[in-house]
C-alpha cells in the first residue's frame, strides 16, 4: 500500500494548504483596504494559483515517477483502459 | 435514534434489499438476453458482461426519492429537483451507452445537468438556496463570486470525474458509497438532526444493493448511465445542502484523476481518441503502467508506477483506500465547521 501512503500524503497536503488559503483569503485578503472588486479578483486569482500550482506539481511528480519506474515494462499485451 | 436517522436507515435497508434481490439481477438477465453487453477487458477471454448498470441504479434511486418526496413535505421540492437533475445526467449517460458520444460532446452536454437547480433557484429563490457554501473554521464562504463562476461546471465536474474513475470492477459504487456516506455523516455533524440526511438514503441504498454485482468479477457493468448520474447526484445533494466543500474534499481522488488525465492529454477526449495507453495487461493478466510519454497520466498509472504490476482487485483496493483517506479529511473538515442551522 506504498502508493496509498504516498498519494494519501499528497492529498492531505492539498487539503491542509486549501484550508490555509481559504482562511487567508476570507480573514485577511477580503478585509484589505481595497475596492471590493479588486479584493474579489485577488481572492479568485489566489484560488486559481493554488489549483494550478498543485496540478503542475502533481504532473511533474507523476512524470518523474513514471520515468524512473524500477519495474520492467514486460511484454506489452492488450492495452488496458485508463 | 432520531426519527430522521431511523427513516434513513430504513430507506437504505429496503432500497439495498430490493436493488440486490430484484432490480439489478432482473435487469442483468434482460440485458444479457437482448445482447446489450460489453467485453470485460481485464479478464482472460474478455467475457461479455451485461452493460448499462445505471438503469437499475436509476430506477431504484428514483423509486426511493419519490417515496421520500411523498412522505416528507419539507423535502418535496428538493427531492423533485434531485430527480430532475439525475434524470438529465442519466439520459446523457444512456445515450452515450447506446450511441457513444465524443469526449467533448459528452462533457458539453453534462453542463445541462445544472439546469433544473438553477431554474428552481430563479423561480423559487426562497425555497432553493444557492451560494455561500459551508466551510471549515469560517462557517460560510464570503467570496461567493467564485461560486457563481464555477456553478455551471459544478455538477458537470462531479459527474465527469466519477465517470473518469469508473475503470475497474467495483470502483464506482465502492468509492461513491464511501463519498455519499461521508457527506451524509457530515450533514449530521454540521446540521445535527435535520431531514436533509434523507436525501442520501436513496443513493446509498441503491449502491449497496448494486455493488455485489459490479465488484470483481463483475456480473454487471455500470456504463456512463451509472457513473454520470451517481456523480451528479452527489454534487446536487451537496449543492442543495451547502456541503460543496465537504463533497469536493471527499471526491479528491476523482478530481485528481480527472485533472491529471485532462492536463496530460490536453483536453476532453474519450478513451478511443487518446494516443497511447496508460496501462497494459501483462501475460498473466496483471495491470502495469506503460512508459509512453504521450499516454494519459491517471491515478491508476501512478499507483502502478509506484508499486509495480498488480491485479485489478489490488488496484481497486488502493483506489478505495485513497477514497477513505479523502473521506477522513472530509469528516475532519466537518468537525472543524461551526454548527449550522438547516433551513429547508
Amino acid at each position: 500500500m506504498k502508493s496509498v501512503v504516498a498519494i494519501g500524503s499528497l492529498i492531505t497536503l492539498m487539503w491542509a494548504s486549501l484550508i490555509l488559503v481559504l482562511i487567508f483569503i476570507e480573514r485577511t485578503l477580503l478585509n484589505a483596504p481595497l475596492p471590493s472588486a479588486w479584493r474579489s479578483i485577488a481572492g479568485i486569482s489566489l484560488y486559481l494559483i493554488w489549483a494550478l500550482a498543485w496540478l503542475l506539481a502533481v504532473l511533474k511528480i507523476s512524470r518523474a515517477l513514471i520515468g524512473r519506474m524500477p519495474y520492467p515494462s514486460g511484454r506489452e499485451g492488450d492495452p488496458a483502459r485508463v | 435514534m432520531s426519527t430522521y436517522v431511523q427513516a434513513f436507515v430504513l430507506t437504505v435497508a429496503v432500497n439495498a434489499l430490493t436493488a440486490y434481490a430484484l432490480t439489478t439481477p432482473m435487469f442483468a438477465r434482460l440485458m444479457k438476453r437482448v445482447g446489450h453487453t460489453r467485453p470485460d477487458m481485464h479478464k482472460p477471454g474478455r467475457p461479455d458482461v451485461p452493460y448499462s448498470g445505471g438503469v437499475p441504479l436509476y430506477i431504484q434511486t428514483m423509486a426511493a426519492l419519490a417515496l421520500i418526496g411523498v412522505a416528507y413535505a419539507e423535502l418535496r421540492l428538493k427531492a423533485l429537483l434531485l430527480a430532475a437533475t439525475i434524470t438529465v445526467a442519466f439520459a446523457i449517460g444512456l445515450v452515450d451507452d447506446l450511441k457513444r458520444l465524443g469526449g467533448l460532446t459528452k462533457t458539453a452536454l453534462t453542463i445541462l445537468i445544472i439546469v433544473p437547480i438553477v431554474a428552481a433557484y430563479l423561480l423559487w429563490p426562497g425555497d432553493v438556496a444557492l451560494g455561500r457554501p459551508i466551510v471549515p473554521i469560517l462557517g460560510r464562504l464570503r467570496l461567493t463570486l467564485i461560486y457563481w463562476l464555477l456553478l455551471p461546471l459544478s455538477l458537470a465536474g462531479a459527474a465527469n470525474v466519477v465517470n473518469m474513475l469508473d475503470v475497474f470492477n467495483g470502483v464506482m459504487p465502492a468509492t461513491t458509497l464511501v463519498a455519499s456516506a461521508t457527506i451524509a455523516s457530515s450533514l449530521l455533524l454540521v446540521y445535527g438532526e435535520a431531514p436533509c440526511i434523507l436525501l442520501f438514503a436513496p443513493l446509498i441504498g441503491a449502491l449497496l444493493g448494486y455493488l455485489p454485482y459490479n465488484k470483481y468479477p463483475a456480473r454487471m457493468l455500470n456504463g456512463d448511465s451509472g457513473s454520470l448520474f451517481v456523480g451528479a447526484y452527489i454534487g446536487a445533494v451537496a449543492m442543495l445542502t451547502r456541503m460543496e466543500f465537504v463533497a469536493m474534499i471527499t471526491l479528491i481522488p476523482h478530481i485528481l484523476n480527472g485533472a491529471l488525465v485532462i492536463a496530460s492529454v490536453g483536453g476532453f477526449k474519450e478513451h478511443r481518441e487518446m494516443r497511447g495507453r496508460p496501462t497494459f495487461l501483462t501475460p498473466d493478466f496483471r495491470l502495469a503502467a506503460t512508459r509512453e510519454p504521450t499516454a494519459p497520466i491517471s491515478l491508476t498509472r501512478l499507483i502502478l508506477a509506484i508499486e509495480g504490476p498488480m491485479s485489478e482487485r489490488q488496484v481497486v483496493r488502493r483506489l478505495v483506500a485513497l477514497e477513505a483517506v479523502s473521506a477522513l479529511l472530509a469528516l475532519v473538515s466537518s468537525l472543524l465547521t461551526p454548527a449550522q442551522v438547516y433551513t429547508p
